[in-house]
């Protein structure tokens, strides 16, 4: 048999047997769905527009734009066009869901790829159900009407309630916020509690031993348990973006960000496997490492100063939550994400060698 | 032919000698026992032979393949029983064996014919949680065999097994030899290393104390002579030097007085006592 053909052939066998062995550990099986129970609390907390009653949207349009007549034709959307822009911010303070200042000539530019400016006014203190649908359905009508999941326009979110940038008055999308961290979470989830069981198994049990005088070679064993963990995360994160319509955006990019993304965290779970010795140390630093890669899905709404946002910027799950923010929101040019995806794959490329050189290391050659 | 050449073996653990230039030769078709006491360096030498750990100084080689530079050959040529049963425990007896199968690249017919051969057809798909100690040491030994490996390497392949399933296990072992395979035993059971092997060495402290046949072993270190048991209690020793005429011997059988008599070659635990001043089990 071909080399070549003879390591793919190990590391899938490899990787086929921890997804059996995944499916028969019960208590593995339930902690991959996890992240799938999560998304359905926070669903419940923040449901999406679908569940809501009448959103009530005020319009200052000076261009006579299609994207008032195509909200308009929205099932569930009450629509009122303004006269001055003080109209629509005084309505959105007192009981619209969301407010738009459209220039004149906003459709000429957005046909030419001019990025025209668009005033997007929300209330803050009406709460981020709301908020996040009704930002969610501007984006997808500006994607609509610009015929390309790039937004056309330059969105400037103005809080009616005149409060700092936070959480909800920053003019990050909450649908996509709570998207990009379940996601994060998830696989990193996945990474920090599932993956490394994977290793550490293998030597509480001995197997390993079995493995590493098989044809099976360190970086056969690293890669097709690497493989396993990746197949478990694309399957979870997969069903969590279809059940949440999130293949939105740039989303070859999204998927290119999850393959990525999922890679490197499943390999920073093998490197745990590696290093520690038993399933209750993995526990006891978990945790830890956990809230670490997670940290970066939080600054996106609340930006740390320097230089916090330096060191975040320091822990490489940043660049994930960086590409999925962007392919997501439809900002996504090679020119934005090259310098993440290139950053990602290098960690990733580290961590492979790092867990290699573990499992080396535990065959003390 | 010899199928294990080993040359002047060391290795070396954070400086401390862990096994200390081992020399010997084991020829296609025979049992080699390895016999030490725990921490004696056995389980290094196997690890060193199935290029699992590099040595420090020395060479060997198993069916001609180098165990440092020929380390992929290797591997297709040796199975290896480990100390610990070390199976995929929510797997049956059936998928443990399947995936070893699927890494050494053997046709699944093969499984099934080795689970025949060990016993275990019956009780293929049963999770090997509930097998017995016993039953568990077949797959694993089955898993070895599994790609016929020309040498096989077995780590106190008895150890913790009660005597029927450990007589079956080396019913097992001599059905191996005589199908061609060549076996590398360690143990620190005399009498089974006795009955099986053809040829032993003793390791202490990381050196071989002795290497010969058990026979010879305990021919050299024995004495030559009878051990009687009288009915009275009393223990009598004739030298075969005394023997000759037969008188003391005849008097006594003629007596009746005798209620046992036996060689009083050595065993193999009392060579490697007299050898090292330590006991096997220690």
């Amino acid at each position: 048999m071909n080399n070549r053909f003879a390591n793919l052939h190990i590391i899938w066998m490899i990787a086929r047997k921890d997804l059996v062995d995944a499916v028969k550990n019960q208590l593995l099986f339930l902690s991959l769905l996890m992240p799938i129970f999560l998304w359905l609390i926070f669903r419940l907390i923040f449901p999406d527009m679908s569940s809501m009653d009448t959103m009530k949207i005020v319009v200052h349009d000076e261009a006579n734009s299609r994207l008032v007549s195509e909200l308009r034709n929205i099932p569930g959307v009450a629509l009122s066009e303004l006269e001055t822009e003080q109209q629509v911010i005084d309505l959105v303070k007192s009981q619209a869901s969301g407010g738009l200042a459209i220039p004149a000539g906003f459709d000429e530019a957005v046909a030419v790829d001019q990025n025209p400016p668009l005033t997007v006014y929300i209330n803050s203190r009406s709460g981020g159900g709301g908020i996040q649908a009704f930002q969610s359905l501007i984006d997808q009508q500006l994607w609509k009407l610009a015929g390309h999941d790039s937004l056309p326009a330059q969105i400037k979110t103005v809080d009616t309630a005149g409060e700092k940038p936070g959480l909800f008055g920053s003019g990050i999308n909450m649908d996509r916020f709570i998207s990009v961290m379940l996601l994060v979470l998830s696989i990193v989830g996945i990474g920090a509690f599932v993956v490394p069981s994977l290793l550490v198994e293998e030597k509480e049990k001995q197997t390993l031993k079995f493995l590493l005088v098989s044809p099976a070679g360190p970086a056969e064993v690293v890669a097709g348990k690497a493989l396993a963990g990746l197949v478990v995360c694309l399957v979870i994160v997969g069903s969590m973006m279809i059940l949440n319509k999130s293949w939105t955006g740039n989303w070859p990019v999204t998927l290119l960000a999850l393959i990525l993304g999922s890679l490197f965290l499943v390999l920073v779970g093998l490197a745990m496997g590696g290093f520690f010795k038993t399933i209750a140390q993995v526990n006891t630093w978990s945790g830890i490492i956990l809230v670490l890669l997670l940290l970066p899905s939080w600054v996106t709404v609340m930006p740390l100063p320097d230089p916090f946002g330096m060191i975040v910027r320091l822990v490489p799950s940043y660049y994930l939550v960086d590409l999925l923010n962007q392919s997501m929101a439809g900002n996504a040019t090679f020119g934005s994400i090259w310098s993440s995806l290139v950053v990602l794959a290098i960690c990733t490329a580290v961590a492979f060698s790092v867990v290699v050189w573990t499992v080396k290391r535990e065959d003390r050659i | 032919m010899n199928t294990i050449e080993v040359e002047g073996l060391s290795r070396t653990f954070n400086g401390k000698p862990v096994v200390n230039e081992l020399t010997f030769t084991v020829q296609e078709g025979e049992i080699f026992g390895f016999l030490g006491p725990n921490g004696a360096g056995k389980t290094t030498t196997i690890r060193m032979l199935t290029g699992q750990i590099h040595p420090t100084n020395g060479r060997a080689s198993i069916a001609g393949f180098d165990i440092v530079h020929q380390r992929q050959q290797l591997k297709c040529c040796i199975g290896v029983v480990f100390e610990e049963q070390n199976l995929y425990e929510r797997f049956n007896g059936w998928e443990n064996l399947a995936f070893s199968a699927s890494l050494y690249g053997v046709d699944s017919k093969r499984v099934a014919e080795v689970l025949e051969q060990v016993g275990l057809r019956e009780r293929a798909k049963d999770r090997v949680q509930k097998y017995s100690n016993g039953m568990r040491q077949r797959v694993v030994i089955a898993r070895a065999v599994l790609h016929k490996p020309r040498v096989l390497f077995l780590d106190e392949p008895t150890r913790g097994l009660d005597p029927i399933a450990a007589r079956e296990i080396r019913l097992m072992i001599t059905g191996l030899v005589d199908q061609g395979m060549t076996v590398f035993l360690t143990t620190h059971y005399m009498e089974e290393a006795e009955h099986l092997c053809r040829q032993v060495a003793f390791i202490n402290q990381g050196r071989i104390v002795a290497l010969d046949t058990p026979d010879r072993l305990k021919a050299s270190y024995g004495k030559r002579g009878i051990n009687l048991t009288l009915l009275d209690g009393t223990h009598v020793y004739i030298p075969f030097d005394e023997m000759k005429n037969g008188e003391r011997l005849g008097e006594l059988a003629a007596s009746g007085r005798i209620l046992t008599a036996h060689s009083a070659e050595a065993s193999l635990e009392d060579v490697f006592v007299q050898l090292t001043g330590r006991r096997l089990a220690e």
